[in-house]
């Protein structure tokens, strides 16, 4: 059988698998809007685990990583220090999120900090936020699985319809069963992206240089450039290295999908056992990148686009059958994240404005009918964005990883009591002076004394939030008893929310 | 109650042990410390250039940290 009957039949299949878990979720839905939209808060370690890596980790991690160890070499395993980092960030903030979301019924990003600041322009602010810098990742993930199933079909199936195909899959199962269905998919894009890299990787590394050690030996012999910092570009400056490392953790933790899933927990226990062992999984999944991206650099060294040494190699190197299993473990990891992004733009667009704006107090099916059409212009739109070609969009997509982590300052606030409170005007003021500078540090400039231009947003954004709030009125002493008061319990009085 | 004590500032001794031995760690994964300790790959560490080794053991000792704190009901 041809490689790519093989590689585009194991690809449907696993998309046929999605659809049947979607199918089952819908059977088990309550009806109820936070079921539908939060999974009812129930959701256990071993779920909760594979649903967070596997949103975290996206078509980039898949593709992108092992392209960033092809060009730029080592340094790419500060990539390690960011997933601890989110690990560490889970841990500390996430519960406090949870026990929050728990004790007043959060749902969204914006319930909280609308709740906390008592302002509906905090509330705005934080769902335009929230949408605006990740619904790209929509059109970033889409352009991924349309690319592997060309791929895969040997261009036999072109990247409009791949990219459709994908796109209509995904949104079918969340439409049919909400975050239970994300979820479920969620624990099989989990296992099988991971296995699939390790695979994959090892396979190839075997195959090629006789296994990983040897790999190694290769490279320092003949591309010892890729060994060491700053890499064979320069690109891995001090700079660069801490900034992907603040963008990359605190940016993705700051962005819905995963407050979302720091919500739904079912303890506190179970948020800080996963703050304590994500990192194992995120972190260990860059080891085989790095073995894909090093060989590769010896193996195919002139190739035209860096991302694509991993399926390039797979079909140059590896039987049919491994390259179909591992193409859909990539189709996995980019279907992972793209629905739990339409899943948390569809909660933020249908609780953060039409519910609290457009029509309150309708039945909850209302709601989730709304959800529902939500997702299909969702779907609209990140298709349009992935075929079309929109100069504005390169300005966007570099603004994207940032924008999420101008929210930090007005995070902090809320979840670490401390006697100088930040205020509305303070968090309003240093949001929009952070996203003001990310613009120039990013776009008009791009990364300052060699810094990444998303830290010279933050850092604006921080000096912005503290001096404001100095001269302007705080949240009333009601609302801070009662939410810093449950921070407090929770953290220092074994109050379980 | 509003709290009167800040929550940057740990107030027990295993959060004083944990917040400590995972920032000082942390530290060394980061400039400018892992470019004038680490920037080499000599010498080998178990089939590995030294970069990604001394990273990697820093990498186990943090997750270790948090598997500990957490261990410790933190």
């Amino acid at each position: 059988m041809e490689a790519w009957v093989v590689a585009t039949g194991l690809i449907f299949l696993y998309l046929l698998a999605t659809i049947g878990i979607g199918a089952v979720a819908n059977r088990r839905m309550s009806g109820d809007l936070e079921d539908f939209l939060l999974y009812g808060r129930q959701a256990k370690f071993v779920v909760l685990y594979l649903t967070v890596c596997a949103t975290y980790h996206s078509a980039f991690a898949f593709l992108g990583s092992g392209g960033f160890f092809y060009t730029h070499g080592i340094g790419f395993w500060a990539a390690g220090a960011w997933t601890v980092l989110v690990g560490a960030i889970t841990y500390v903030l996430g519960s406090r999120i949870w026990a929050l979301g728990k004790n007043f019924g959060y749902i969204t990003p914006a319930d909280m900090l609308a709740d906390f600041y008592e302002s509906d322009a905090v509330r705005v602010v934080t769902a335009l936020v929230s949408v605006v810098f990740t619904i790209l990742y929509i059109q970033v993930q889409a352009q991924g699985l349309g690319y592997i199933l060309s791929v895969a079909s040997g261009d036999r199936i072109s990247f409009e319809v791949g990219t459709l195909i994908l796109l209509v899959v995904a949104a079918g199962y969340l439409i049919a069963g909400g975050l239970r269905a994300v979820y479920w998919t969620d624990v099989v894009q989990g296992a099988w992206m991971y296995i699939a890299v390790w695979i994959g990787a090892l396979v190839l590394a075997h195959e090629l240089f006789g296994g990983p050690f040897e790999l190694w030996r290769r490279v320092a012999a003949e591309r010892p450039d890729l060994l060491t910092l700053p890499g064979p570009r320069g690109f891995f400056t001090p700079g660069m290295w801490l900034g992907m490392v603040i963008v990359l953790s605190f940016g993705i933790v700051f962005q819905p999908h995963i407050i979302i899933r720091y919500y739904m927990a079912a303890s506190a226990r179970t948020i800080k056992w996963l703050g304590a062992t994500t990192p194992i999984y995120l972190m260990t999944l860059f080891i085989p990148a790095a073995l894909v991206g090093l060989g590769g650099a010896l193996v195919m060294p002139e190739i035209a686009v860096p991302d694509t040494i991993f399926p390039e190699m797979l079909f140059a190197y590896a039987p049919a059958w491994l390259t179909g299993l591992i193409l859909a473990g990539a189709t996995a990891a980019a279907m992972s994240t793209l629905d739990s992004i339409l899943h948390s733009n569809m909660t933020v667009l249908t609780r953060d404005v039409y519910q609290r704006y457009l029509a309150p107090d309708r039945p909850e099916g209302h709601y989730i009918l709304v959800g529902r059409v939500i997702v299909v212009a969702l779907l609209a739109i990140g298709y349009a964005l992935s075929v079309g070609t929109f100069e504005f969009l390169v300005v966007l997509v570099t603004l994207s990883g940032a924008g999420a982590l101008q929210l930090m300052p007005a995070m902090l606030g809320v979840c670490f009591p401390t006697r100088r409170l930040t205020t509305r005007a303070g968090v309003l003021a240093g949001i929009a002076a952070g996203l003001g500078a990310l613009y120039v540090t990013l776009v008009v400039s791009p990364h300052p004394l060699g810094m990444h231009g998303g830290v010279w947003g933050l850092l604006v954004n921080f000096a912005v939030t503290i001096g404001v709030s100095r001269f302007t009125a705080p949240p009333s002493d009601e609302t801070v008893e009662r939410i810093h008061g449950a921070v407090e319990r929770f953290v220092y009085e074994g109050d379980p929310a | 109650m509003r709290p009167t004590r800040s929550h940057y500032i740990p107030r027990t001794r295993t959060g004083r042990i944990a917040v400590g031995a995972f920032l000082g760690l942390f530290a060394f994964t980061q400039p400018p410390l892992v470019f004038a300790l680490a920037n080499r790959q000599e010498p080998w560490v178990l089939g590995v250039p030294f970069l990604y080794a001394y990273l990697f053991v820093l990498y186990i000792a943090l997750i270790g940290v948090l598997v500990w704190a957490r261990r410790r009901e933190l």
